[in-house]
């Protein structure tokens, strides 16, 4: 029997991607990268858009779980948790979301950020998805870009986590075996 | 092309193509508004940004690490000044909002990670050679 994973319906064709693949792959990964960059912009620190009337910023968008409720309990997580510790809530994002960007735009880590960039999706569609004028297939375009990255090991093609996967094979240990997890 | 010198054509090729990267991000400052101005470069952004990228790619081409490690660090030094300017709500010198600060970290982390990686000198590598023949070991990279 070949590689080929035979069955009752016939052979399946095993998924290595071209030299053109990879490059599409690696289009998609900077894209994804650059969505995160470019959505770290409207999150204005120290105050995040608190402290103004009405609110604004990421202030405004943190209250909207309240006013169009997408899921019971993260709305009552929301107004119970979150925004009483609201600034130590808005850096967390910051810091999350530019890391999201900077890692996925050169490839490093890259499916580790995948993940952490699904359950960033998950808090962004628990609070926006009922909200007005929002368009859903938007999040759900953002499950599938990342599912993307998590299933295809993206930072592999062009990407940071191709040179150096070879580096941390070598170096093994406890933090090589973890970039290799993570890459 | 394999083995050590592999590695290190690999390396210098991965830190030429994020300075060209960088180099490249630079186009972002030319629209005006959104959606093609995805990040929001001041001019002494621009300005900072070609010079670290043109270190970053002199590394590569003449494989020095320490100029890639120092564009590397540039760029980190950079996303810090633009935190700071953000909080403080001072001048967009480098940037005008945190979409700057999240490039320059990118190719912060990307020229620390290229230029610090550690791979083994052609000595040690033959050295490694000389050991697995010695055990009757076939080195080779374990599956993941």
């Amino acid at each position: 029997m070949s590689t080929d994973v035979v069955g009752r319906a016939g052979p399946v064709e095993s998924l290595e991607p071209s030299g053109l693949g990879r490059v599409l792959l690696a289009v998609v990964r900077i894209t994804v990268g650059l969505l995160w960059i470019n959505n770290v912009g409207w999150k204005v620190p120290p105050r995040f858009g608190a402290g103004t009337n009405p609110p604004q910023g990421l202030f405004e968008w943190v209250q909207k779980p309240l006013h169009y409720p997408v899921f019971a309990p993260y709305s009552w997580l929301v107004e119970h948790l979150v925004l009483p510790a609201f600034p130590l809530f808005a850096w967390g994002v910051f810091v999350v979301e530019a890391c999201l960007g900077a890692f996925l735009l050169v490839g490093l880590a890259t499916r580790f950020w995948a993940v952490v960039g699904l359950a960033q999706t998950v808090v962004i569609t628990l609070s926006v998805l009922n909200t007005p004028g929002e368009w859903y297939w938007a999040y759900f375009l953002m499950f599938a870009a990342h599912l993307a990255l998590l299933a295809t090991a993206a930072g592999r093609a062009y990407g940071v986590d191709g040179v150096l996967r070879p580096v941390w094979r070598r170096r093994g240990g406890l933090v090589g075996r973890a970039l290799l997890k993570a890459s | 092309m394999t083995g050590v010198a592999g590695m290190a054509a690999r390396v210098r090729r991965a830190a030429i193509g994020l300075g060209l990267g960088a180099a490249a991000s630079t186009l972002f400052a030319i629209p005006e508004r959104a959606p093609w101005r995805l990040v929001a470069f001041g001019g002494g952004g621009v300005i900072v940004t070609l010079v670290l990228a043109a270190l970053a790619i002199g590394g590569g081409v003449l494989a020095r690490r320490a100029l890639v490690v120092a564009a590397g660090l540039g760029f980190a030094a950079a996303a810090v000044v633009q935190l700071v300017q953000l909080v403080l709500g001072a001048g967009a010198v480098l940037g005008q909002d945190g979409s700057t600060m999240a490039l320059f970290l990118a190719f912060a982390v990307g020229l620390a990670a290229v230029g610090t990686a550690q791979y083994p000198t052609s000595e040690a590598a033959a050295a490694d050679a000389s050991a697995d023949r010695r055990s009757g070991g076939a080195a080779g990279p374990a599956p993941t």
